[in-house]
Parts: structure tokens; C-alpha cells; sequence
């Protein structure tokens, strides 16, 4: 039983803070926008500032923190604790409770506009780290109610890759029109996925029975693992690795699109990270777990033909499989928005739709912005974000790109109710990009407002 | 000026937003459980399948051995009846003198007289077995002319009757009042039980103090038993080392599912129990049906008493990451 809390200890371990912060959409100037839409580009070029150049830490799901925590005279708890009722527990939980990452580290970023101050090129090395749980309510209501049942459906997958990325965008029917494109070569470093389609529980007076079928595989370059001779199953405690190089290969594109429907109202439109990686063979381990345990007690007299086995879970033990090539599809997003400007481009009213597809369920995000920009220079945006229709985040943004450096922050922890280590409590979303960079060659001329004469050519 | 009020704003407005309440530093895991005040939780523990070589007298005599004869003294209709049909109270045939010649052997009497098949089988009984105290009252027979001669006169001769009745009564009082039914106490050992120390853990660390009034944290060992005799029994089991011990329960004849009733374990108990322990299983022999048999059909070695132990964990169970 024990291993059934390391598990789900685990799984939410798994999740720490880290997508795409809507906020950061429609702040004009941040160098990392360009990560929305490619047909995004900042006002100026740039290099970026190693690692400080572009961070994104997003964390989104359809579950906060008081959904599991809860203070109790002074005490803060988990939902598992016998202060905590089942009805008060279980309440709050959905279906299946998700809950997704997505970090990405901007290792090198350089990006200039052309002659023109209008097609624009960057070229960004970043490491992305996507993971998402889903922990379904039914194990839950096992957990709580110590409630026998099925339970399908709890699964962990994450992976971690390089991307170099080329990024070109430029103008069309007469300005009106911008397409993007980036290309973007990927080097797999890591990936891991653990699922249980089947956890089946039945806890009879004259029968206590566990019944659990699970997968994993983890690829990582130089993995091998040596099973238990005695039993011939492993853990990941068994898992050795001696990374050198990636593990596997990929490519993906971003195509995107701003369009000017009318001189102040701007449309715009994006899919991201459509591609994949063939991780490879030879890094790769996979296991599955299938266990059958069932205690009906001992049998006096004992005829000795038939020794009762221990009732104890080895639900994280697992048998070797073979090993295969896998292609696995990268967590594509579609990103669509409006804005119209207002009291001659000073004013930018936004909103955001954007879906993106986890391993587990596809998460939408709309989201409503204001954003101020009264030089072209000073971008503040606040936003509102409704995450799978429901109310849940307000996010603030601030974008600086006076002529010697480029700034950006844009967070929705600022104004929401959070911890003291900045986890919010109640709200669903998290989101924190940070980017520093060094402007270089030319301005933009994409936006009439903000050209000047002074302008280097 | 404005960027300072603007940054002190921001900076107000995020310590206001802090929450100690939610420091996740302090977040405490003691009292992790499944369930809650409100739980119950069974769990099965053992089956003790108990044949009909096992059940002995202190002398050593099977069960069935014990009722063969008496199943010829007692009379067919006897004048206690339950739902499981008509018995005999077998601790009043030993110590109830006049439950035996006022209740029963009029009766056994009687149907001798109506009845010639009990007739004849209390002739063969008597032939076999009592030839001897009938030489007086029946001079000159020899055994093997025994059976006939006693089942004419006592049809025939009611002057005789009444004299070979009363030594019939007197035969069948001193077998009854001195029937071998002291059983020898049944005992298994258990080497161990393979349940696991997380289990055990689980059900045996938040067990409220035996003292506790009103305690909502209990853990009882519980169970039914599955009686194929027809025999009533009252049984007791004990489980030594543990000081644990059923309060005396009433086992109904040819019924399953009788109901041995909780007691409550402390997590010693449940700890001992695991390990191994000795369970040890007194018999009294309540009632008697006879005519419902030993069974025949059933043999020797085919489980007579089965006895079906669990525990029950009342409240949450507890864990500890």
C-alpha cells in the first residue's frame, strides 16, 4: 500500500512551477513573443543574455494548490489527513486532475530586422521541459474513503529537449499581412512516461485482491538497467545513466500569421511546436507492471501445496520489455488573437484563445488584455484569463526597450493570493516569463506609430 | 516619483497576497488516512476447516462414535424441538436425572411398544452389547437367541414387559448420564500470517487506548462459523500468546454463518497474531439432534466446522509517507 503513496507522492512531485504565458502575448517588444507567433517580432533586435535571455515557467492545470493542502490549527496538511473529511476533499476535485508543465530556458537568441526594418530573422538555442500528470479522482476516492473500485487513467509523462531554432518572418499584401516561420531542430535529451490503465481494488471481508497493469519507459542516452536476478523485475532506483549525447532526434515548425483586418485591429494567428522526435532504441528502457495480489487469509490446516504470497504491492516493479524506436508528437498549441488599438496605439485591447494539447487532454485558455504602451518603449499589459471556462488568473507584464537594454517580466503571481515560496493557492495557473537582452541594429517599422525619423536606417 | 510608487505598489500588493497559512515548508504528513471516522474496513485473517477425526472426547472417542449408541437409548420423538428439528439437551443428559426418566426414556419406552423397528434395534443393542443383564428376567436364553426372545416377550408378555422396561431404562440411564461428550479442545498453530508490515501498519498505528470512552479508532477480530454437526456447540477461541479471547458464542446445528462476535484487538494483539500464535478452540456439546446424522455422505476427512476469522478496522487507516 505503501506504494501506491510513493507514487502519487511522486507524480505531484514531478509537477513543480513551470507554457506560454498568455499575459506576455501582447506585450509589444518582449523578444520572447516571437514564441507565440512567429509572425511576432520584437521592436528592435537583439541578443539575448545567456539563460537570463528568455525564461518561461508556466505551470497549468485544472487543480490548485488548496486542493490539496489545507491548514489546519496552524498546521498545514495534506487532503489525505484524517482532519480533512472525504466530502471536504473530494469536493473540490474533478474527474481527472491535471496538471501540466512547461519551462523553457533561453540558452542563446539573436534576432535583426533587415533593411527594411521589417523582415525579420532570429536564430534562439533554448531547453524545454514539458511534463503533465493526470491523477483521476477515482484514485482519490480509493485514497479517502479507502473505496474499492476500478481506477484507470493515472499516468506521468515528461521530456526534455534542445531546440535550435531559425525564425523568419516578413510582410505581404502590402504590409497587411505577416507570415512567420520558424524551424526548429531538436536534440532529446531525456523523456520518462509511467501509466496505469488499470488499478483495480476490491477489499471484501473474505477477499482483499489488488489488480494493476502499468507501463513505463524512459529514454535517456547511456540507460540500461539490470533487473533484480532473483525476481527479475526493476525499479527506477535500478536505472543507471551515463548521458553523452542526445538520445534523439527531431524537427518541428511554428507557422503563424498577424493580419490587419483594419488599420487598428490586428488578428492573429499561430500554431506551435507541430513536429516531433524519434527517440531512439538504444537509450530507451520500458517495463510493465502487471500484478495480481489477492490475501484470503491462511488455511488451517495447511495442506503445504499451495504457500500464500505476501500481500504487498509491487506496483512500481516492473519486467523488461523490449526496447523499440519511438516517434512521439511534441505538445502542439494553437494560439489565436485579436487586438484593436486605441487613442492613436497607446491603448491595445487584446484577447487570447489558446488550446494546448497534453498527453492527457487538451487545456484551453482564453484570455482578456489591456495593454498600455504610451512610448515605444513602456509596454504594461494586465490580463484576465479564463483557463477551461473558468475564472482564474489576473496576470501584470511590463516591457522596458530604451536603446540599451531589453526587459521583460510578466507574471499572474502578482496579484494573487500564493504561498510564501510564490505558489498560488487558488488559482489554477502560474505562469512567470523573464527575459533580458541587448538591443541590436535596427528598430521596427511594422508599427507606423512608433517610427521615427531619428531611426537608424 | 511615479516608477518608485508604482514598484512600492506592486511590491505591497505581492507581500499582501502572502499566505503563511499555505507555507509549504511547515507541510505536516503525520496523520495521513485513508478513510475517515466513519470507515470500516474488513479484512480477511484465517479459515480453520475443522474434520470429524478432529473433534474427539478426552477419551479420545470421535463424535460421531459418542452419539451411535445413544442415538438407540433416545427416543425418535423427542419432546424438545427447534427450528432445526427435535433434540436432546446433551449437558442435562448428564447431569438431569429426571430430565432422562421423567422426558426421555418414557418415551423410549413407548415407542418400543409401537414401534417395532426401535424394538429391534434396541434388541440388537442389548444383544450385542447387555445380553448379561437380562439372565435373571430371561433364564436359559443364549445370546444368540437373545434378540428373539426378548422382542416376543416384550410384545407379548406384559407382566414381563414392565421388568425387562425397567431394565431397559436402567441400561439406558447409566449410558446417558455417563456419555463421553468432555471434548478435547482443538488447537492449530499458526506459523505466520503474510500480511505485509505496510498493511499491518495500516490497520494497527492509530488505534485509540483501550481505556478511550467512546473510541472511533478500533480494530476487532471478528467471524462466522460454518457448522455441518448436528450438534449445537458452544466454543470460545483463544489465541495465545494474545490474551485475546471470543466471549463463549452458541453454534447452531447444520447451519452456516453462524456469527462469532467481535473482540477487540489492541495493535499488540494484531503484531502477535501475524507472527504466529496458537489458537485454541474449547467445545461444549449443547444440543443433540438425533436422526440428523453424522453424514454419512460425507467423509471422514471432508471439513465439518469451518471457522472464517477477519478483522475489522473501525475508523481511518493511518500512514505515514
Amino acid at each position: 500500500m505503501k506504494k501506491i503513496y510513493l507514487l502519487l507522492a511522486s507524480l505531484l512531485l514531478t509537477t513543480a512551477l513551470a507554457a506560454q504565458n498568455p499575459t506576455a502575448y501582447f506585450m509589444e517588444g518582449s523578444t520572447m513573443r516571437s514564441q507565440f507567433n512567429p509572425a511576432f517580432a520584437p521592436l528592435r533586435g537583439y541578443i539575448n543574455i545567456p539563460v537570463l535571455g528568455g525564461m518561461d515557467l508556466s505551470l497549468n492545470g485544472n487543480v490548485a494548490l488548496d486542493n490539496f493542502l489545507y491548514p489546519r490549527n496552524g498546521r498545514l496538511v495534506t487532503l489525505l489527513d484524517s482532519s480533512v473529511s472525504s466530502a471536504e476533499a473530494l469536493g473540490t476535485l474533478k474527474k481527472n486532475n491535471l496538471l501540466g508543465i512547461d519551462a523553457r530556458v533561453n540558452i542563446f537568441g539573436i534576432g535583426k530586422f533587415t533593411k527594411n526594418h521589417k523582415n525579420f530573422w532570429s536564430f534562439d538555442m533554448a531547453l524545454r521541459l514539458n511534463e503533465d500528470t493526470n491523477l483521476p479522482l477515482s484514485l482519490f476516492e480509493f485514497l479517502k474513503r479507502g473505496q474499492e473500485g476500478s481506477i484507470a487513467n493515472v499516468g506521468v509523462s515528461t521530456e526534455s529537449y534542445l531546440e535550435a531554432a531559425f525564425n523568419y518572418s516578413f510582410p505581404l499584401l502590402n504590409d497587411r499581412l505577416y507570415v512567420g516561420i520558424r524551424g526548429k531542430f531538436l536534440a532529446g535529451l531525456a523523456r520518462a512516461s509511467v501509466h496505469y490503465d488499470q488499478f483495480d481494488v476490491s477489499l471484501q471481508p473474505d477477499r482483499w485482491a489488488v489488480t494493476t497493469r502499468g507501463t513505463m519507459e524512459i529514454t535517456a542516452d547511456g540507460t540500461s538497467v539490470t533487473p533484480n536476478p532473483e525476481t527479475g523485475t526493476f525499479e527506477v532506483n535500478d536505472l543507471n545513466f551515463k548521458p553523452r549525447k542526445p538520445a534523439g532526434y527531431g524537427f518541428a515548425v511554428d507557422l503563424g500569421a498577424t493580419y490587419d483586418i483594419l488599420p487598428n485591429l490586428q488578428a492573429s494567428l499561430a500554431v506551435t511546436d507541430l513536429g516531433f522526435i524519434n527517440w531512439s532504441k538504444k537509450g530507451t528502457v520500458a517495463g510493465v507492471s502487471t500484478q495480481q495480489t489477492e490475501f484470503t487469509g491462511v488455511t488451517i490446516p495447511d495442506d503445504g501445496s499451495d504457500p500464500t504470497p505476501d500481500f504487498d504491492l509491487e506496483m512500481l516493479k516492473f519486467n523488461q520489455t523490449e526496447s523499440k524506436n519511438l516517434s512521439r508528437m511534441l505538445r502542439a498549441s494553437i494560439n489565436a488573437g485579436v487586438e484593436y488599438e486605441v487613442w492613436k496605439h497607446r491603448v491595445g485591447i487584446g484577447l487570447l484563445y489558446t488550446a494546448r494539447f497534453w498527453e492527457y487532454t487538451t487545456m484551453h485558455n482564453l484570455t482578456g488584455s489591456v495593454n498600455f504602451h504610451p512610448v515605444r518603449w513602456f509596454t504594461l499589459t494586465g490580463s484576465y484569463s479564463f483557463l477551461n471556462n473558468r475564472g482564474s488568473s489576473v496576470g501584470l507584464g511590463l516591457n522596458l526597450c530604451p536603446g540599451w537594454i531589453n526587459f521583460f517580466l510578466a507574471t499572474d503571481l502578482l496579484v494573487t493570493r500564493h504561498t510564501p515560496q510564490w505558489v498560488p493557492i487558488s488559482q489554477s495557473a502560474a505562469n512567470v516569463t523573464l527575459g533580458i537582452g541587448i538591443p541590436l541594429g535596427r528598430r521596427s517599422h511594422r508599427i507606423a506609430a512608433y517610427v521615427r525619423e531619428g531611426d537608424r536606417k | 516619483m511615479k516608477k518608485l510608487f508604482f514598484v512600492l505598489l506592486c511590491g505591497a500588493c505581492a507581500t499582501a497576497c502572502v499566505d503563511n497559512d499555505y507555507d509549504l515548508g511547515k507541510v505536516d504528513t503525520d496523520n495521513i488516512a485513508i478513510g475517515d471516522e466513519t470507515s470500516c474496513f474488513e479484512a480477511p485473517l484465517a479459515e480453520i476447516s475443522v474434520s470429524m477425526t478432529e473433534i474427539n472426547s478426552d477419551n479420545n472417542i470421535r463424535i460421531d462414535e459418542i452419539f451411535n449408541e445413544a442415538d438407540i437409548w433416545l427416543p425418535t420423538q423427542l419432546p424438545d424441538q427447534d427450528d432445526n428439528g427435535r433434540f436432546v439437551y446433551v449437558q442435562r443428559l448428564l447431569n438431569d436425572q429426571a430430565y432422562r426418566n421423567d422426558n426421555l426414556l418414557p418415551l423410549l419406552i413407548d415407542e418400543m411398544v409401537t414401534n417395532p423397528d426401535k424394538l429391534d434395534k434396541v434388541a440388537d443393542l442389548l444383544q450385542a452389547k447387555y445380553y448379561t443383564s437380562f439372565s435373571e428376567l430371561l433364564p436359559g436364553v443364549s445370546q444368540q437367541e437373545f434378540k428373539s426372545a426378548f422382542v416376543t416377550v416384550f410384545s407379548t408378555n406384559e407382566t414381563l414387559r414392565e421388568l425387562l422396561a425397567a431394565q431397559v431404562r436402567t441400561l439406558a440411564n447409566d449410558y446417558l448420564a455417563t456419555l463421553d461428550v468432555n471434548m478435547d479442545d482443538l488447537s492449530y498453530a499458526i506459523d505466520r500470517i503474510d500480511l505485509s508490515d505496510d498493511v499491518i501498519n495500516m490497520l494497527a498505528d492509530n488505534l485509540d487506548p483501550a481505556e478511550t470512552p467512546d473510541p472511533k479508532n478500533t480494530l476487532h477480530l471478528a467471524g462466522s462459523i460454518d457448522n455441518r454437526l448436528p450438534v449445537t456447540l458452544q466454543i470460545s477461541p483463544s489465541f495465545p500468546p494474545t490474551q485475546v479471547i471470543f466471549t463463549p458464542t452458541t453454534i447452531a446445528a447444520n447451519t452456516d454463518a453462524n456469527e462469532l462476535p467481535e473482540t477487540r484487538l489492541q495493535a499488540d494483539d494484531l503484531r502477535t497474531i501475524v507472527r504466529g500464535i496458537t489458537v485454541n478452540i474449547p467445545l461444549v456439546l449443547e444440543k443433540y439432534y438425533p436422526g440428523k446424522g453424522f453424514g454419512d455422505s460425507l467423509s471422514e476427512e471432508e471439513s465439518q466446522v469451518v471457522i472464517h476469522l477477519h478483522l475489522i478496522k473501525r475508523g481511518a487507516l493511518k500512514f505515514d509517507l
